[in-house]
């Protein structure tokens, strides 16, 4: 563990616990921690930043607001010190109750013992400061016989080096964090940007402090380590046929699998509040293990003024149907994108409307495969006239060219384009993933009431985006009228200040306890998640 | 050991009677080959040399080789257990290319050091011939290179070259000395037994560069082997010191013994029973290396296979019983061969000694001793499975221990008298075995536990 800190007494309102992003990494999480921080001023923040090793963030590329109090960093992979992994000799009662403690963890039946488990695990780890390192995990009998205990109970047939190594690395990056928690910076809340070990990191944190704890998951972190490991070729498994997720791993995968869901899952039940960007992300919330009640939706916002002049040459534009129609694509060209089915409706479109143009502005040298394929299709399609791939673009110099925005993708989060492209008064058809339902069609009642900002298609279905195009596109009131109802929602639901205030009062009420009482604890009947899942 | 193995199971696998024994034989000439084939030579020597030259003369020539055995064992000690790993860790890394211009380089500085030691006692501390007194610093310097090629034995295939090699050399020995004394008296004797000597180690060498030769100079990574493995160094020191140091105190203290030459000492009522008594336990030896390196050495093996190899835990542990099991095979063998041995050879002790020309007085002393000796097999097969296991500090700890206890307690039989004589090579032996036994019965109980456990987190 490695700690840099800006020394700082002061107590912070809120402590940001960021696993691999913000101030170091660009991104889109990295840039709305940094709205965040320099839209609540009056706020102070303490910034704990969990990494993978040092090495790998060389550059910090967000300049600290002078409202953040410090930056505490900590690295899971670096080497642990030759002090750490030498044991502390001799008998302690204190430490045999914490490898009883582990013992009871992984004996655990149900998720609830375990969470119970785990929490006296930290308590007696607490009382024996002092009195056990890792070296002391890695060397004593009582910790080789709880992890005896745990291979004949998990899996008494798998490979017992490969087993003994992935419990190795499966607790070393927790105890890095167990060790880090005297760097915790001192804070009246925590809020962890993701879910996974800086979730973690902090549930610890606010446990320790007894300090209420925010989580705010803008993908699903343990669903997206999942499926990682599921494909993953580093960890060992027997010859075996691998049919599909999660069926059929081997049990070491499973090991992996098992700890992202108890790190989720210790998140989940320490948060007093759980943030998701948008409704469909909360259902996969709760199936990881989060309570439905502390879960509430807070979407990203943009800066709807900054589209102003776009959406009045837009207005313009459409006075009258234009004479050329252009259809935007802003986005990678790759296949998660699923740009050959937007091609495919393209050759659709130009039969029917034969002045149609395709703009499609994003990056292509990610996949150059993938690329080429996508020319391929085109000259097949014949369609090489109306089809232009503009490489990276300034959205903002490519927007105004466009009267309607495509999304084909087969998986989204929020995508920040469709909301753009509201802002800017144009018609969106996107396929029913991700946020999308709720960005076109609205969210609540209100939201609801607003109208459609364009329209939904399924995923994979050249007809039907080209037949969603196709009738916008030869509607001209519809345009307008999806285009405006878009704006209005960017406006009213999606602004950046709307999002600021959600924040600012949620922070608030969480420091006041006011959601305390939503503490629950999830039913025992929960399914069954041991480090690692019987047979 | 890592040759021996494969080529006992061969002969054990042509099954039958005969080559049972003959595998039984093989070992016991690997085990004990050079000791065995001077006391052979000796043995006949004796009974030749009495009728050629006088009885002080005798003496000396016994007394000189005696001495030369145990200062050349305790000062190559260090180096015989060292090189034995440095050959066992070059072989388990395919890289068997650097053993022989090692052991060329050790030879080389060996026979280099003991030519000086040689000089040194014999010339510098002896009263005698001059050929006399070369010609045994010679042979200190011959036997020190024959432990050093002796390390190479097992890990030859070719084992009816070696045991032509120990023939030979045996009936050289014995030949041009008893041919040379004829002439030049004790001399010519010592001449002629360093010349046989001279022969083995020819022999030996020539058996060493037909299966490991090469042209390469020799290596200086040896030398950093005494750093890492200054417990196994220490450990050969010791063991050695501890087998001689009770006769060095009988030459030194016993008021009994007798100034021979110079430096050169003898007990008559000690040393030469105890020789005597060392002999008795080559059964013994044999049948339990003959377990070791054939059953026990593949258990070990398979062990660790299932170790590396993504084995179950279930499966790492029963391999760990078919050890246990193997061993303890061993050890009764062991028990029952050399108990059996030592029993008869302690029941006759009256006609043996009176035949070797010995008197009531040594009965005692070599009961003792031949107790003792037995104790001593079980100690040094017990270091043999703590060096299987690695256990290097282990292993040093017992052979230290073995000393100070010999040292100690046969510093008090001196004073205590005649019927205690023996007692501290006993005692030392049977704590020796008390505590490798301990230790090897712990390594064993845990040894998944130390095997994992052990592995550092960063490799």
């Amino acid at each position: 563990m490695s700690s840099k800190e800006s020394a700082s007494s002061e107590v912070a309102d809120v402590c940001l616990m960021l696993e691999g992003t913000y101030p170091y990494v660009l991104g889109g999480v990295s840039a709305w921690v940094d709205q965040i921080i320099k839209g609540l001023p009056e706020l102070k923040f303490s910034l704990f930043f969990i990494g993978s090793a040092k090495a790998d963030y060389k550059k910090q590329n967000y300049q600290l607001p002078p409202n953040v109090l410090s930056l505490t960093e900590m690295y899971l992979h670096e080497r642990v010190s030759d002090e750490e992994l030498t044991p502390v000799p001799g008998n302690s009662p204190e430490r045999r109750k914490v490898f009883e403690a582990f013992d009871a963890f992984y004996q655990a039946d149900t998720n609830s013992d375990q969470r119970d488990a785990f929490w006296k695990l930290i308590t007696t780890l607490q009382a024996a400061d002092g009195h056990i390192t890792f070296g002391n995990l890695l060397r004593d009998r009582e910790a080789w016989e709880a992890l005896e205990r745990a291979y004949s109970r998990f899996c008494p047939e798998e490979s017992f080096i490969d087993f003994f190594w992935t419990a190795r690395f499966l607790h070393l990056p927790l105890w890095q964090i167990w060790r880090a928690h005297q760097t915790f910076p001192k804070a009246k809340l925590y809020h962890s940007v993701s879910a996974g070990y800086a979730g973690f990191a902090a549930a610890v944190a606010a446990h320790l402090n007894d300090t209420p704890l925010i989580l705010t998951e803008h993908g699903i972190y343990t669903k997206e380590r999942i499926a990682e490991i599921s494909q993953a070729e580093w960890i060992y498994e027997p010859e075996r046929s691998q049919i599909n997720f999660g069926q059929g791993l081997g049990k070491l995968k499973m090991m992996w699998i098992s700890l992202f869901s108890f790190l989720g899952r210790v998140a989940y039940d320490t948060s007093d509040q759980i943030i998701t960007l948008y409704e469909g992300n909360a259902n996969t919330q709760v199936e990881f293990g989060a309570d439905l009640k502390k879960i509430s939706v807070i979407p990203n916002g943009i800066e709807p003024s900054k589209f102003d002049h776009i959406y009045q040459i837009h207005v313009d534009r459409w006075k009258t149907a234009p004479p050329v129609k252009a259809i935007g694509f802003i986005g990678r060209v790759v296949p998660i994108k699923d740009v050959k089915t937007l091609l495919r409706a393209a050759r659709l479109v130009c039969e029917r409307i034969p002045e149609a143009i395709f703009l499609i502005a994003g990056p292509y040298a990610e996949d150059p495969n993938y690329f080429d394929e996508c020319q391929k299709i085109v000259k097949l399609l014949g369609i090489e006239k109306n089809v232009d791939f503009m490489g990276m673009q300034k959205i903002m110099d490519v927007l105004p060219r466009m009267d309607v925005l495509v999304l084909t993708s087969i998986s989204e989060g929020l995508p920040l384009v469709v909301l753009e492209g509201m802002a800017a008064g144009l018609p969106n058809v996107a396929s029913d993933v991700g946020a999308c339902r709720e960005l076109i069609f609205g969210r609540t009642p209100e939201d609801k009431a607003i109208g459609r900002a364009g329209r939904l298609t399924k995923i994979l279905s050249p007809a039907e985006t080209a037949n969603a195009l196709v009738t916008i596109l030869q509607n001209p009131p519809m345009v307008r009228q999806m285009g405006d109802a878009g704006r209005r929602r960017a406006q009213e639901h999606y602004s950046m200040s709307k999002m600021l205030n959600a924040y600012r009062e949620l922070y608030q009420r969480t420091a006041a306890r006011e959601f305390y009482h939503m503490r629950v604890t999830p039913s025992s009947a929960t399914p069954l998640q041991t480090p690692v899942p019987k047979p | 050991m890592a040759g021996i193995g494969l080529e006992l199971n061969k002969i054990l696998a042509r099954q039958g009677y005969t080559s049972t024994l003959q595998a039984y034989f093989y070992a016991a000439v690997i085990g004990s080959g050079p000791w065995l084939v001077t006391v052979a030579a000796l043995g006949l020597l004796g009974a030749a040399m009495s009728t050629l030259t006088q009885t002080a003369d005798v003496r000396l020539f016994f007394v000189s080789i005696s001495f030369i055995y145990g200062v050349t064992l305790i000062l190559t000690g260090p180096v015989q257990l060292v090189l034995t790993r440095y050959a066992a860790d070059q072989t388990y890394t395919n890289k068997t290319e650097r053993i022989f211009p090692t052991f060329v380089f050790c030879l080389a500085w060996i026979s280099l050091v003991f030519t000086g030691v040689g000089l040194l006692i014999f010339v510098g501390f002896v009263k005698a011939p001059l050929l006399y007194r070369l010609s045994a610093a010679l042979l200190t310097m011959l036997v020190a290179c024959i432990w050093i090629a002796g390390i190479f034995l097992t890990a030859l295939k070719d084992y009816l070259q070696v045991l032509k090699s120990f023939s030979i050399g045996c009936s050289v020995s014995f030949l041009a000395a008893w041919q040379l004394a004829v002439n030049f008296g004790v001399a010519g004797a010592m001449l002629g037994l360093a010349i046989g000597h001279a022969m083995l180690l020819i022999l030996l060498c020539a058996a060493i560069y037909k299966e490991i030769g090469n042209h390469e100079m020799g290596r200086l990574d040896f030398l950093d082997y005494f750093v890492r493995y200054k417990e196994l160094a220490a450990c050969g020191f010791f063991y050695n010191a501890g087998i001689w140091i009770d006769k060095f105190l009988f030459w030194w203290f016993d008021p009994g013994a007798e100034q021979v030459s110079g430096m050169l000492y003898t007990s008559p009522i000690y040393d030469r029973v105890v020789y005597f008594s060392f002999l008795t336990i080559v059964p013994g030896m044999a049948v339990f290396l003959l377990k070791l390196e054939t059953d026990f050495s593949i258990k070990n093996e398979t062990f660790y296979k299932h170790v590396l190899k993504k084995g179950t835990l279930a499966q790492i542990k029963a391999h760990k019983r078919a050890m246990v099991r193997s061993l303890s095979e061993g050890f009764g063998l062991l028990f029952k061969v050399q108990g059996l041995c030592s029993a008869l050879i302690m029941l006759s002790a009256g006609h043996i000694l009176d035949f070797l020309g010995l008197g009531a007085v040594q009965s005692g002393v070599f009961q003792i001793s031949v107790v003792a000796t037995f104790l001593l097999l079980v100690f040094m097969s017990l270091l043999m499975i703590l060096h299987y296991l690695d256990k290097r500090r282990d292993a040093m700890w017992c052979t230290i221990v073995f000393t100070l206890v010999n040292a100690g307690v046969t510093a008090w039989s001196i004073v205590a008298g005649e019927r205690w004589f023996g007692l501290g090579f006993m005692v030392a032996s049977g704590v020796g075995v008390v505590m490798a036994a301990s230790w090897v019965n712990k390594h064993l109980r845990d040894l998944e536990f130390f095997t994992f456990t052990s592995q550092p987190l960063y490799g």
